[in-house]
């Protein structure tokens, strides 16, 4: 397809949601082709022997996680005033999708957007199972807020590092049970942490361990909560997830 | 009804690849269970990968399911790093729909494909907490049954297991379903164990006795277990041969409708589309071959339906035909020509073409015509199967191709466009010469010179294997060729292959081949091995970072059983297999006569398209052949072919 041919990004905002966590990001991005193939979705194709769907996906959730906030950028061959009915369109591929993986909010935009992956700098999870109170949960963040280093030790390709984390750490809030402001429902205590994603970043379970000392993968229970990115100085998210799926031109929004 | 969904939820985030074990794949069901309902567990013996796309079990999946007096889940073989967990916090062997314990289901049914998933399934039975000897079991234990094509010999499992089910599954499994339904609650164990064997196709080990002769020695003086004189039933009622189970018209069996598409990666990830059952080239080493006669087709137009019908419902844009030879279909060329049809006029979305892989090629033009008609896109590797590098002991073995087919395919292949070759062999064949085997990699050499005459890129791999004789084929009287003559035969291939260029070898371990050995042939007495196997750790024996050669002859020595006369013994007419009371419709002197001919290098016609010769299948269960053609696809002319004719 030559660059003159018509094309528009179908950005699309799902959630990952039950036992479903359990399936890697490699084979989501499976599942997503096969759901796109199946739904119909007028998805352009790369060049070469063996075309494929040309699928942008934002930062990887971790497996076992769940998230309300995935992204993917799904690049059509059409112009966007020639993509009729969105809402269908979003609705017929999250009933392609897997139980547990739900279209929550869908937008058009330019094909000339930065990527999701680029452009997302600020990452919202939430953390429970960490085996404290309310009380210890509290006194473990602000500990960790006042502190000017948060070390830990990691291992890449056999090599050790020590790492401070703590400019990574942007907000840590812990919220009571029953207390949660989010959508699902926990009962227990519950951190919501805000964490740069410049460099290396920081990762939710590393936030739990060196917080917390609550490390276990086993106990710990993570969800993503939002992905925000930088416009103009203020956090905004990529897509707005009052869930239901809408249009809505961001290129009218002056988004270039 | 409970679940251990809570507790396996915790440990998933400790093991590789967690989503094998939550279920939810697309066509996935959850039926429901209880008073008047039979609850089966049909299991894969080997991790979920391997196992969900086995077809064989989603048949019966679907068919048990659509039954109000049957509710079926799934289960495979967990892999070791969940299983440790499992066994440290006391959760038991689980289906991936309700996650619900194996022990609360009626039957526990597992496929047997190959002989050393026999360790797995003891395992198994082990983590779903049900005794591992079918004697302790009680009447509140699930019944144990086996089906597939290994349990044409179950005899090394009889301790294990409490039936085994012979040829089709998708009549008998409803026969066991009101069997048992109808038993439940009303009756000793022992009882619903006699009541099974008037069910046709259904093997109850324990209702039959195996009497030995003394042990002996050899003509070395080394001591050696006595022989079967006899196995018979303990009661009158129970058949004195247990005959296979054939289903007459697959058309009758459109199964599976809704094939099962699961979240995470497996093997043959494709819409397989069965379109006949059985084989009779007659090839003497294929056990799958032997115990499948005849060969019914599925009707063209069904397959198109299918294929169809499959596609828009699953996205699939890979089709796989199946069967074990599908360019012998008879109506290939127009059944291929539909489905491309099909797919041009439904496409709305032109690039995304649908593929078509024919598995088993036969090696002809013909066949190679029919390859380059489905295969879009760049042809990377394409698989024929000559087994053997003579045509000598192609006759032999009845795999009745001639070098110049095998040259003429290889050509047309090139000429289309493929660059690389794979071609399968067995070394350890009857008869099979130093001569013959160096002549595998003279033939791939001169194929590679072939290819090199249409592009500079070709190349071939050998592919081998040791041969490991199976039961109810014309070879189940031969030794099987020792470990260090299969290795000194490798050795042999890749010094010469050392010298052509383009020319790969590549190989099956050949200790895995005597392990196979020893369970493909074996006798009850086998079962004290493959427990002690087990024991000692030896799970996943197919997969080769676990297996261990050394397990299996320590448990051999162990209980008293010498491996040359276990495996690499050559049997004479006098013998008495461990699967005499267990029949795939073959005659035994068909089977006899047929290693005679084969000894004698005479080959043998396929017998769709030739005249009969009665071996035992068509004339004893009164079926036949269902073909659509009378003329096998690719011929010339209208005239069957000859006996004694050259042409494939």
């Amino acid at each position: 397809m030559n660059a003159a041919a018509p094309s528009s990004v179908l950005r699309l905002r799902y959630r990952v949601d039950g036992a479903v966590r359990f399936v890697g990001s490699r084979d989501l991005c499976r599942l997503w082709e096969q759901a796109i193939r199946r739904a119909r979705v007028p998805v352009a194709m790369s060049q070469g022997f063996t075309p494929r769907p040309r699928l942008a996906f934002g930062l990887a959730l971790p497996t076992c996680a769940e998230s309300d906030a995935e992204y993917l950028d799904v690049r059509l061959a059409r112009a966007a005033e020639d993509v009729a009915d969105v809402p269908s369109l979003a609705e017929a591929l999250d009933r392609c999708l897997p139980t547990g993986v739900d279209v929550t909010a869908v937008d058009l935009v330019d094909t000339s957007a930065p990527s999701l992956q680029e452009a997302a700098a600020v990452i919202t999870w939430a953390l429970w199972g960490l085996g404290q109170t309310t009380e210890e949960l509290r006194d473990a963040a602000s500990a960790a807020l006042a502190a000017d280093r948060l070390y830990i030790e990691r291992e890449r390709k056999g090599e050790r590092s020590v790492d401070d984390v703590r400019g990574h750490l942007l907000g840590l809030t812990v919220v009571a049970p029953g207390g949660s402001p989010v959508a699902f429902h926990v009962d227990e205590p519950l951190v919501v942490a805000d964490v740069r994603t410049a460099g290396r970043s920081v990762r939710p379970l590393e936030v739990a361990a060196v917080v917390f000392g609550a490390g276990d993968p086993g106990t710990v229970r993570i969800r993503r909560l939002a992905q925000w990115f930088d416009d103009n100085g203020r956090r905004r998210e990529f897509v707005s997830p009052d869930g239901t799926a809408k249009h809505e031109l961001l290129i009218a929004e002056g988004w270039r | 009804m409970t679940s251990v969904w809570p507790e396996l939820e915790r440990l998933l985030p400790r093991v590789r690849k967690p989503g094998r074990y939550i279920g939810g794949e697309r066509g996935a069901q959850r039926p429901a269970h209880g008073e008047g309902i039979v609850s089966w567990l049909l299991a894969y013996p080997d991790v979920y990968e391997v196992g969900l796309p086995n077809q064989g079990l989603q048949i019966l999946y679907e068919i048990l399911n659509e039954r109000d007096d049957a509710a079926a889940e799934r289960t495979y073989a967990p892999w070791v790093d969940l299983e440790a967990e499992m066994r440290d916090h006391g959760i038991p062997l689980f289906s991936v729909e309700s996650h619900r314990p194996a022990a609360e289901f009626h039957v526990l049914a597992f496929n047997l494909s190959s002989e050393l998933v026999a360790t797995n399934v003891l395992n198994m039975i082990d983590l779903a907490g049900v005794p591992l000897h079918a004697a302790e079991r009680t009447a509140d234990d699930p019944l144990v049954i086996v089906g597939g094509h290994a349990a044409f010999n179950p005899e090394p499992l009889a301790d294990f297991i409490d039936a085994a089910v012979l040829g089709d599954g998708e009549e008998v499994v409803g026969e066991l379903n009101e069997t048992i339904r109808s038993w439940r609650g009303r009756g000793s164990r022992r009882e619903l164990l006699h009541r099974l064997t008037s069910i046709g196709g259904v093997y109850v080990p324990s209702m039959y006795d195996v009497e030995y002769a003394p042990d002996g020695v050899d003509a070395h003086g080394r001591p050696v277990p006595g022989g079967i004189v006899g196995l018979s039933p303990c009661a009158e009622d129970v058949p004195a041969v247990v005959d296979k189970r054939t289903v007459a018209d697959l058309a009758e069996w459109p199964y599976p409708k809704r094939q099962l598409q699961p979240l995470i990666e497996v093997v043959h990830d494709r819409l397989n589309i069965e379109v006949f059952r059985g084989c009779t080239r007659g090839c003497r080493f294929c056990q799958a071959g032997m115990i499948t006669r005849p060969v019914r087709e599925r009707p063209p137009e069904q397959i198109r339906t299918m294929v169809a019908e499959g596609l828009e419902r699953s996205g699939h844009d890979q089709i796989s035909l199946t069967s074990l030879s599908t360019a012998d279909l008879s109506d290939i060329g127009p059944v291929l020509e539909g489905i491309l049809d099909d797919q041009r006029r439904s496409d709305d979305a032109p690039d995304c073409g649908v593929s078509i892989s024919l598995p088993s090629l036969r090696v002809d033009a013909f066949t190679v015509g029919l390859a380059e008609q489905v295969t879009s896109g760049r042809r990377a590797g394409l698989t024929f199967a000559p087994e053997a590098g003579t045509w000598r002991l192609r006759q032999v073995i009845n795999k009745l191709i001639t070098d110049e087919d095998l040259e003429a395919a290889v050509d047309a292949a090139f000429a289309a466009g493929w660059t690389r070759l794979k071609l399968y062999f067995l070394i350890g064949l009857p008869s099979e010469t130093d001569d013959d085997v160096r002549a595998i990699v003279e033939l791939a050499s001169r194929c590679v010179e072939r290819g090199r005459r249409h592009t500079p890129k070709a190349s071939v791999t050998v592919s081998v294997g040791g041969f490991v004789p199976k039961a109810h084929t014309p070879f189940q009287w031969f030794g099987q060729n020792s470990g260090d003559e299969l290795a000194r035969k490798v050795a042999l291939l890749r010094a010469a292959a050392r010298k052509r260029r383009g020319v790969q070898v590549k190989w099956h371990d050949p200790d895995a081949s005597t392990a196979e050995g020893i369970v493909s042939r074996g006798d009850r007495r086998i079962g004290a091995v493959i427990e002690r196997v087990w024991r000692a750790g030896g799970v996943f024996q197919e997969w080769s970072e676990f297996f261990e050669l050394e397990r299996w002859t320590d448990a051999l020595a162990a209980v008293g059983l010498p491996l040359d006369h276990v495996v690499h013994r050559h049997r004479g007419p006098d013998e008495v297999f461990a699967w005499t009371h267990l029949s795939a419709g073959l005659f035994h002197d068909f089977l006899w006569d047929d290693w005679r001919a084969a000894l004698a290098e005479s080959g043998l016609e396929d017998c769709r398209w030739t005249h009969c010769y009665d071996c035992g299948v068509c004339t004893g269960y009164d079926i036949d052949h269902v073909v659509a053609s009378a003329t096998p696809p690719g011929s010339v002319s209208a005239v069957p072919v000859e006996l004694g004719g050259v042409s494939a």
